[in-house]
């Protein structure tokens, strides 16, 4: 037996180098995808982290939040949309009895979390940024706070549902760990959101591009103390806001979702042409000039809307589709969404006044501010009116205004609150299914995740 | 030397071998038949010569022939299933079935041929234990489901890998995701007709050379070379005609009017029920339209193929060209492939030879809405026949769906061209020494291109949508080979390798969309101002590199053989992959396997019943490793703006520890012949563990992300397999062969770390993950009955106990997609030259999911109804399989939507048998054929599904749904949503050579 | 022979994969039973065991376990000690009904014979553990275990209800200053559990979110206890209430009252508690043929009062020539105020005291008449009425009527400045005195007597705020006076 040693090792180095493009060069192995960039690249300076933050808004504005779901699902869950017709998950969100499934409510959640992850990931950056420190903080602090008031609002019973609000809210994501979700007490939700708000208010500059800005803040402060029954809060903040005179009310209704954007917009959601054009899913669910949209109102709500001297009627039509109303606040191909404005503030404002029953003249002004532009001049309230007749007021035309704006079950629960049953449809305010359920994930990942407790409201 | 010998070798059937070799034992000449199984030599001594006739896949022939002068001499040969010097193809070389210690299927090219499935692969079924084949709908070109041995994977691929001419390739059925709910499959593109033998690797001795890609199995496919004789010409035609297997029955327009009313009237209403499609009643009685008969159509397909073959020894060529079309039995949809293969072998030197392939294959796929897409989705779900097809004045009826409208205005075709081509040279510097270099490349081209015009989405102009993606993947391979004869006993053979592969794509994330009046490929300028549209508003996504895969891997292989009875094989291979975390970025996996040839031991020598007796066993570590690049660091991704701004985000939740999914094979085997192989077979038990398995879920919904991938579960795949081959009668004009195979698997998910069932799945299915269980349980509320007084269901709760009220929490696993035994039996009858081939598969046990029968036999919505419906409880006393009909989901108690009203009422035994195959041939004689100047002529006719038996009533029972991904498609198949059933069909054909 | 080795290696691989199959249980165990909750008595409640009330029910309540399918549950009571196990009862009751009921109800003695039997002492006191247990025959569901200590028969008196005063919404005036009436409680005699044992009864008050555990005050019922009623004079009552700190006589007390037996160790309080309002206030309605309706005591002329001095009444308007003087209740000479016959104030403080003397006026014409009842001083001056304007309409207008039209008051051709009207508000509402048309004339109230029940009107003033009710409502439009009577 004769082996040809020579030709062996021949063939051996033949093999080493044509491994060796494989194994020489260890980076053959590194194979990021040209698509994305690690973290240590993406977040190497100051534009990146500006980048990080234009995505939570990205996020805040896209179709699972303000672009239209969270409008959706509080429409659906309130009394003003007529429902009968509905199935599926809207079946289910209508009916006041979700389930731990359910994809439209589901991918809200977890988008409404993805923007806390993303303004997370920017505050965990900000020794990258220089001269956009402060700002950026305020921005990740303020949408943040605003994701969290969103998930605690529609996932937990409302403030004042216990006395201490020990009860269970929502988890509080303030880092971007990755582990198993607990929640927190309303009581530390609301804490840390109104802990947030204040940064904010500091951190932020007076006008700011589009973004958040200390007004934002400020007007978003307002409308959590108003959703806590905090009065004299919610008329300090209130008033901070209206009384920079920064916003003025639109003189026609059909501004406020309008391209050019609303004179009132507190903070809104920006539509930018062909390349980010906001409230999609409004205009999904809602617009009605093409066909019949899922969305249509109660002929109860609608009367109370269809009175000879409300210019608002205009927001409806109930002529197109015989036996539907429907709203046309969203008619249109591209427009502004604006999440906070002048119009609710001032409601808010003269709301807070009458519960402190203090400063009524500035409710009384607010509201026939409002009424003024609503009823073109035929209806106002005496100058002398009481706390209750600026707060009975104030209550219908904010029920008015803010139709399809997702903002009726935040009263409902927050009137609740206060001892007041208002829910036209009849449930009693702290039903478990004016709860929704959270995604069968959370329990998936975490077998002690406490559960809402199911349906009951009808 | 004034003799010669000429003659022919022919079949057992009396037709031409061409290639056969025939050897002068004592002198050292030899020579092979040509194409008409003629040979020559010359040269000879007059006398007595003995002679060695053999033949790839025939029993050798040894006989003697008294040489005077030109003698003739007709040999005829015997075929040889179990011949243990069949070539078997196995990872980076060949054996002979004898020197094989591993678990291998080997199927012959012809099987592949016979009957028209979408894709090759579908031919599988049934042809090879331990091979599962789901063949999923009757779309054309679309794919199957294939498990080796079970499965072992949960979020990550569980589909072997494919290695097509040593060429391990894309099959990767998400490219196109699932758009038109169908997964474009790449292997579609494959040609059958070229295809010489498709090898399956099993266990861990054979297809542990695959190392972290071996563990869900290899498939090996080796197309066809030329052949060593005179230049023939192979024709093949074929015209087929085809309709559905199966089809869910509906009720009618006037009975889904009665019952809509019925269902209204029972939740307390007075008057007429309201209709969906904005139609009054006066309206919707007018119509009675069958969605289902303006959707299908009787399919046609024809199949055409031509190669030439020709070989010499230095010199071996073989040519194709094929064309096919498809129409299926979907109105509107076929596909059209075109196919050419040269695969060209030289050997100028003894010690130099080169190979070269080439393949090119371009399909066109026409392709129409399935499912929830639409079209016969639409059917089966949201056409109603209350509808019309077209309103009063001609237009389209737009009220509701509409698939013929669909149907008729939407144009879609996916092309895909694929080149498969490779060049390897062989040096043997040494004698027993064989040092390969090879280069391959596995490239496709797919576009996908959508044009929908104007008046379908209401609008005063056409939107056009192309996809277009190139999928690149090349192997570089080295491997030098040694044969080592020590003693004449005592051989070894040493292998050692080393590979790289790299593949990406580059694509368009999100496709190329905008105005058109007709496809991009046909409205160039339309095309123009959408890219420049998307480009100037940053949405122009395009992505050289995507996908990026690298992969390098070292290998060896020793062999070791002893007197023809022991044989012993060692192998391990190291992989590296850009896929593994930095934690875990090389894998090595060692396998060892033995066989012991009992029948060459002296007790059982001679033996008048044992023929061949083969224990074989092999235990090794292989792993698997489909799941997509990129995963394991964290990723941030530019996508579009906001307030004109870049926006910038993290797309994913990294795991640096990320890495393959690991297996741990034992298999035992026996292989057997009874009286001279009258009776032959094979039994295996194996047992793969599988741990690290990988779950792309377990992640909390409130970190912003849906899932991100972990190496969490334990499984079990235990079986056994069994195959057995009889040659039942035998005489010379009449055959009966029987080839029966059956494998029973049993799945069972040992572990899944701290998560629950409800950490994976949800989504498109219902099947979950359940400790103790197999994958993709059927995790369902349990339905016992409805109670007769008041129609209402009764369900069980999670301990057991019935209740009226419906929850979530009372799901169970209730069923498993999973059969217990899956199989095929062929029978074989010929009679002179005709021939009479059945093929019927099965799969017995497990459950199916029919996830659309909970809106067509649940809550009465804008859906259609089966007529199963009619077993339904209608009045207090009515015993009845489904519950008073209702429109309001409150009426059972509990349940929150429809969407939710999941339970084991619509799960069924998926137990099925089907006729897959039957085809009767007939070879006209060869005399005949000659006088055409022919080689032979035959021609055939092959039904398929022709019949198919199920307890199953709503449409096909066996189910592979389109799927969202490949989690969903480990866990999903079985689970049936609008899923179009396969085909039955009829094909009629005639192949010929000269 | 074929066959044996055929069938040698069929078994050969059935073997090798062992037997085992994934199996779902499809079984049913029969019906599912749903969870249910116990509405009384509450976690922790001590019940002391009454010997004088043997056949006194104590219930146990819970709502229904709803049934799987149909079949409803029956139930048990069982408690145990608490140091032993709620797993081995000690007591056992099915619920009524034959164990249908989702409630239980046992005598005293039915729960004090079961302790007594367990070998609890006399009058000892048992810390238990209890639920309660549905079972529908395939499923036990367990109520949730609660914490109860039951003392056993001892001392006790008897059930006795309360009666009177009885609860009423209506305001008991009583002045204050009358030591002669008195404020008088009767109740039903209770008996002592033990013979020869006697009881004793306290009355005890409350304000309505109080409790009897700590009384505002209380009194020993007449004879030193003894008896079953007790009598307070207005003024002692009024005393005891100042000295529980509510010394703001114009404020209604709103009291609860109960009575509280006591024998030995065992005290015991009615079975129900009475409400009862008390106000010590004084209404004054002039009578006299001065006066519009005359001598009339069921329909005298309403006083008006003013809002920073709760002891004046006043009225500004016609009278003719003649006597006149004051009652305090309508329909009553019993009370009086009148003459000391120097134009001072004499009081009647009840029906055997004399009555006082008259007031004159001379001439008739408008005039302003005040008295004050603390001060006992009394003054008529003249009241000229040149350019008072004479409306044809004053109304009422507020919420009630959603602040569209007034509703109109009446007035008499006596006093055309006076207007009246008896109106039901039957939510709380805000209002003014307001003209027919326009708020050009309108009334409201002083910014700081918005919520008061009389006081002078202010022209564009506040929006009164008035609780829902039955009014009579006075107006003088001459002063803006106003006052609401509680009908
Ligand atoms: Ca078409
Ligand atoms: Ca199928």
């Amino acid at each position: 037996m004769k082996i040809n040693y020579k030709n062996i090792l021949k063939s051996v180095i033949v093999l080493s180098v044509l491994a060796g493009t494989g194994t020489g060069c260890k980076k053959f192995l590194e194979a990021p995808p040209p698509e994305s960039i690690p973290k240590e690249v993406a977040l190497a300076d100051e534009a990146g982290v500006k980048s990080v933050m234009n995505s939570a808004y990205q996020i805040v504005g896209g179709g699972n939040m303000f672009g239209g779901k969270i409008q959706a699902i509080n429409e659906m869950l309130a009394d003003q949309l007529e429902g009968i017709l509905f199935n599926g998950d809207f079946g289910e969100i209508y009916g006041r009895k979700t389930s731990v499934f359910g994809a439209y409510k589901n991918d809200m959640y977890q988008d409404m979390y993805q923007a806390i992850f993303r303004a997370n990931t920017v505050l965990e950056n900000l020794d990258k940024a220089t001269t956009m420190r402060d700002n950026l903080e305020g921005q990740a602090k303020f949408i943040r706070a605003l994701s969290h008031f969103e998930l605690v609002k529609l996932f937990a019973q409302p403030y004042g549902f216990s006395s201490d609000n020990s009860h269970l809210g929502v988890p509080l994501r303030l880092n971007t760990a990755i582990n198993a979700g607990v929640r927190a007490t309303v009581k530390q939700v609301y804490d840390l959101i109104i802990e947030d708000l204040k940064a904010a208010e500091i951190k932020l500059p007076e006008v700011n591009g589009g973004y958040a800005t200390k007004w934002a803040a400020k007007a978003l402060l307002a409308k959590v103390y108003f959703q806590m029954n905090d009065f004299n809060n919610a008329y300090a903040y209130a008033n901070q806001v209206i009384e920079s005179k920064k916003f003025t009310l639109d003189a026609t209704y059909s501004l406020r979702f309008s391209e050019a954007g609303s004179a009132e917009s507190i903070f809104q959601i920006i539509s930018t042409r062909g390349a980010y054009e906001a409230g999609g899913e409004l205009r999904t669910q809602f617009r009605s000039d093409i066909s019949l949209p899922t969305m249509k109102f109660t002929s109860a709500f609608y009367a109370s809307v269809n009175t000879s001297s409300d210019v608002r009627k205009t927001w409806f039509n109930a002529v197109k589709y015989p036996g539907n109303i429907v709203i046309t606040k969203y008619n249109s191909d591209r427009f502004n969404v604006p999440v906070i404005h002048l119009t609710e503030m001032k409601l808010i404002r003269a709301e807070a006044a009458a519960e402190n029953n203090a400063n009524l003249d500035v409710a009384i002004k607010d509201v026939n501010d409002i009424l003024n532009r609503a009823y073109a001049g035929t209806k106002s309230i005496p100058s002398n009116s009481s706390a209750a007749l600026i707060k009975t007021n104030a209550r219908f035309e904010h029920s008015i205004e803010m139709a399809g704006e997702g903002n009726r079950i935040s009263e409902i629960k927050r009137i609740g609150a206060r001892g007041e049953n208002v829910d036209k449809r009849g449930s009693v305010w702290n039903c478990p299914g004016f709860v929704l359920q959270f995604p069968q994930g959370e329990m998936a990942t975490n077998t002690s995740f406490q559960r809402n407790p199911e349906g009951n409201c009808f | 030397q004034t003799g010669s010998l000429v003659g022919k070798v022919l079949d057992e059937a009396g037709l031409p071998l061409p290639g056969a070799s025939v050897q002068i034992k004592s002198s050292n000449k030899s020579t092979l038949t040509s194409t008409d199984g003629t040979y020559k030599i010359v040269g000879l001594n007059n006398g007595e010569v003995l002679l060695l006739i053999s033949y790839i896949g025939y029993q050798p022939k040894q006989e003697s022939v008294r040489i005077n002068g030109n003698t003739v001499a007709n040999f005829s040969l015997k075929p040889d299933n179990q011949s243990l010097n069949e070539v078997v193809v196995v990872g980076y070389g060949t054996q002979t079935r004898r020197e094989v210690t591993g678990s291998i299927s080997k199927i012959t090219g012809d099987k592949l041929t016979s009957i028209p499935t979408p894709s090759f692969e579908a031919s599988l079924q049934g042809q090879a234990p331990g091979v599962q084949v789901t063949q999923g709908s009757g779309l054309a070109g679309s794919g199957s489901v294939i498990r080796i041995r079970g499965i072992g994977s949960i979020s990550a691929g569980g589909d072997p890998l494919y290695v097509v001419d040593g060429i391990p390739v894309t099959a990767d059925p998400f490219i196109g995701g699932n758009r038109g709910a169908m997964n474009q499959n790449p292997l579609a593109t494959i040609n059958p007709n070229d295809i010489e033998s498709v090898e399956i690797l099993k266990d861990a001795g054979a297809a542990g050379i695959y190392g972290s890609r071996g563990a869900n199995g290899v498939i090996l496919i080796t197309t066809k070379r030329g052949k060593l004789g005179r230049p023939t010409i192979n024709l093949s035609t074929k015209y087929g005609l085809s309709t559905y297997a199966n089809r869910p029955e509906f009720v009618n327009g006037p009975e889904w009017l009665q019952l809509r009313q019925e269902a209204w009237t029972n939740d307390g209403n007075t008057g007429l029920a309201p209709l969906p499609g904005g139609l009054s009643w006066a309206q919707a009685e007018q119509n009675n339209t069958d969605w289902w008969d303006l959707l299908t159509q009787t399919g046609r397909s024809n199949d055409q193929s031509a190669s030439f073959t020709q070989g010499t020894e230095k010199l071996k060529t073989y040519v194709s060209a094929n064309y096919s079309n498809n129409e299926s039995f979907l109105r509107g949809n076929s596909y059209e492939r075109y196919g050419f293969r040269t695969n060209i072998d030289v050997k100028p030197t003894s010690y130099f030879g080169a190979s070269v392939n080439i393949g090119y294959d371009k399909g066109t796929n026409t392709r129409v809405n399935a499912a929830w897409g639409g079209g016969l989705g639409d059917a089966m779900s949201t056409a109603l026949p209350i509808y019309p097809v077209y309103n009063a004045d001609g237009t389209y009826f737009s009220g509701g769906a509409n698939p013929v409208r669909n149907v008729d205005l939407l144009d879609w075709k996916t092309k895909n061209q694929r080149t498969l081509a490779g060049l390897t040279l062989e040096f043997k510097p040494v004698k027993n020494l064989s040092v390969k270099l090879i280069g391959n490349i596995d490239n496709m081209d797919i576009k996908d291109d959508i044009f929908t015009p104007a008046s379908l989405r209401n609008s005063t102009i056409g939107n056009a949508n192309s996809y277009p993606v190139k999928v690149f993947n090349n192997t570089l391979t080295a491997t030098a080979n040694y044969d080592l004869q020590l003693t004449e006993k005592n051989k070894l053979n040493f292998l050692v390798g080393a590979e790289t592969q790299n593949s990406y794509r580059n694509l368009f994330t999100n496709g190329i969309s905008g105005d058109a009046n007709g496809p991009f490929s046909k409205d160039k300028e339309s095309y123009n101002k959408a890219v420049a549209n998307l480009a100037a508003n940053n949405a122009l996504i395009y992505y050289a590199g995507s996908n990026k895969d690298t992969f390098r891997s070292l290998f060896a292989r020793i062999n070791y053989a002893y007197d023809n009875k022991y044989y012993l094989q060692v192998l391990v291979r190291q992989d590296g992959s850009s896929k593994f975390g930095p934690n875990n970025k090389f894998g090595t996996f060692p396998a060892a396997s033995a066989s012991w040839y009992i029948s060459e031991e002296d007790f059982l020598k001679g033996n008048k019943v044992i023929s061949n007796l083969k224990l074989r066993t092999s235990y090794g570590l292989v792993g698997s490793a489909n799941f997509p690049p990129g995963q394991y660091y964290p990723q941030f991704q530019f996508k579009d703006s906001y307030n004109g701004n870049p926006v910038l985000f993290p797309t994913n939740v990294a795991n640096p520890d990320l890495k393959w999914e690991e297996g741990r094979n034992y298999d035992l085997g026996l292989d057997f012949g009874l009286f001279n192989n009258r009776i032959s077979g094979e039994i295996s038990y194996y047992n793969k563990k599988t741990t690290g398995a990988l779950l792309n879920g377990g992640v909390s919904p409130s970190t912003g992300f849906p899932n991100g991938y972990v190496n969490v579960g334990e499984i079990l795949n235990e079986g056994v397999e069994l195959s057995l081959n009889t040659v039942n009668i035998k005489s010379d004009s009449f055959k009966w062969i029987t080839r029966l195979n059956i494998s029973k698997n049993r799945n069972e998910v040992l572990s899944l770390g701290a998560l629950t069932p409800d950490a994976v799945g949800g989504g498109t299915n219902d099947t979950r993950i359940a400790i103790g269980y197999p994958i993709g349980v059927n995790f369902l509320v349990r339905f016992k009955g409805v109670d007769p007084a008041d129609g209402l269901p009764i369900w069980l709760d999670k301990d057991g106990y019935e209740t009226k009220t419906f929850s979530l929490d009372n799901r169970v696993p209730a069923g498993k997609i999973l059969p217990d035994y899956v199989g095929g039996l062929t029978n074989t009858f010929s009679y002179k030259g005709f021939e009479l081939n059945t093929l019927f598969t099965f799969a017995i046990g497990g459950n199916l999911y029919d996830g659309s029968a909970k809106r067509q036999l649940g809550i009465v919505t804008d859906w259609n109804i089966r007529s199963d419906i009619s077993d339904r409880w209608q009045k207090p006393g009515d015993i009845a399989r489904f519950p008073r009909l209702t429109m309001n989901t409150n009426t059972y108690s509990g349940l929150s939507s429809e969407w939710q009203y999941n339970s084991t009422m619509f799960l069924y035994d998926a137990t099925f048998v089907r006729l897959r195959e039957v085809t009767l041939s007939y070879n006209l004689p060869v005399s005949f054929a000659n006088k055409l100047r022919l080689q032979n002529l035959k021609v055939f006719a092959s039904g398929m599904n022709l019949l198919t038996f199920s307890k199953y009533p709503g449409g096909d029972p066996e189910i592979a749904r389109d799927f969202e991904n490949p989690q969903d498609r480990n866990l999903s198949p079985n689970v049936t949503y609008l899923t179009t059933p396969q085909q039955k069909s009829l094909t009629f054909g005639l192949s010929t050579s000269f | 022979m074929k066959y044996k080795i055929l069938y040698t290696l069929l078994a050969f691989g059935i073997i090798a994969c062992g037997c085992k199959k994934t199996t779902f249980d499809e079984a049913s165990k029969g019906e599912a039973l749903g969870a249910f909750a116990v509405t009384a008595p509450a976690n922790n409640t001590m019940l002391v065991l009454n010997s004088a009330t043997p056949n006194k029910a104590i219930t146990i309540t819970w709502s229904a376990a709803k049934p799987g399918v149909n079949t409803a549950p029956t139930y048990k009571f069982v408690a145990a000690l608490k140091t032993g196990s709620i797993e081995q009862p000690i007591v056992e009751f099915p619920s009524d009904n034959g164990g249908n009921a989702t409630k239980l109800t046992l005598t005293q003695k039915q729960l004090d014979d079961a302790l007594k039997a367990k070998g609890i002492a006399d009058g000892a006191k048992a810390e238990l553990i209890w639920r309660v247990i549905a079972d529908n025959g395939s499923i036990k569901v367990n109520g949730d275990t609660f914490n109860i200590s039951i003392t056993r028969f001892g001392d006790g008196v008897s059930n006795f209800i309360l009666y009177g005063p009885v609860s009423s919404a209506d305001v008991i005036t009583i002045n204050p200053i009358l030591t002669a009436q008195s404020l008088n409680f009767k109740w039903q005699k209770s008996f002592a559990g033990k013979a020869g044992a006697s009881v004793t009864y306290k009355v005890k008050f409350i304000k309505p979110d109080g409790s009897f555990t700590t009384p505002l005050f209380e009194f020993t019922s007449n004879n030193s206890g003894l008896d079953s009623n007790l009598s307070v004079s207005y003024k002692d009552f009024d005393a005891a209430l100042t000295a529980a700190g509510l010394a703001d006589q114009s404020a209604i007390a709103k009291l609860k009252w109960s009575v509280e037996a006591t024998s030995g160790t065992f005290t015991k309080f009615s079975d129900y508690t009475n409400d009862v309002s008390i106000l010590r206030d004084v209404n004054l309605y002039m009578v006299g043929d001065a006066s519009e309706f005359g001598w009339d005591n069921g329909n005298p002329t309403y006083m008006y009062r003013d809002e920073t001095d709760r002891g004046s009444y006043i009225y500004t308007g016609y009278l003719n020539a003649g006597d006149f003087k004051f009652i305090t209740v309508v329909g009553s000479w019993d009370t009086q105020y009148g003459n000391n016959g120097s134009n001072g104030v004499s009081l009647k403080a009840k029906g055997s005291d004399p009555d006082p003397g008259t007031y004159k006026v001379t001439t008739a014409g408008f005039y302003t008449v005040k008295i004050n009842i603390n001060a006992m001083t009394f003054s008529i001056t003249p009241y000229s009425t040149t350019g008072a304007t004479v409306y044809p309409s004053i109304g009422i207008i507020g919420n009630f009527n959603g602040w569209g039209d007034i509703t109109a008051m009446s007035k008499t051709a006596f006093n055309p400045h006076i207007w009246m009207i008896t109106q039901i508000f039957a939510a709380d509402t805000e209002l003014k005195f307001r003209i027919a048309s326009g708020w050009d004339v309108n009334w409201g109230s002083a910014p700081t007597n918005k919520e008061g029940k009389y006081g002078k009107g202010v022209r564009d003033g506040s929006n009164l705020i008035v609780k829902a009710g039955t009014y009579k409502i006075l107006f003088n439009d001459l002063t803006g006076d106003y006052i609401f009577y509680t009908k």
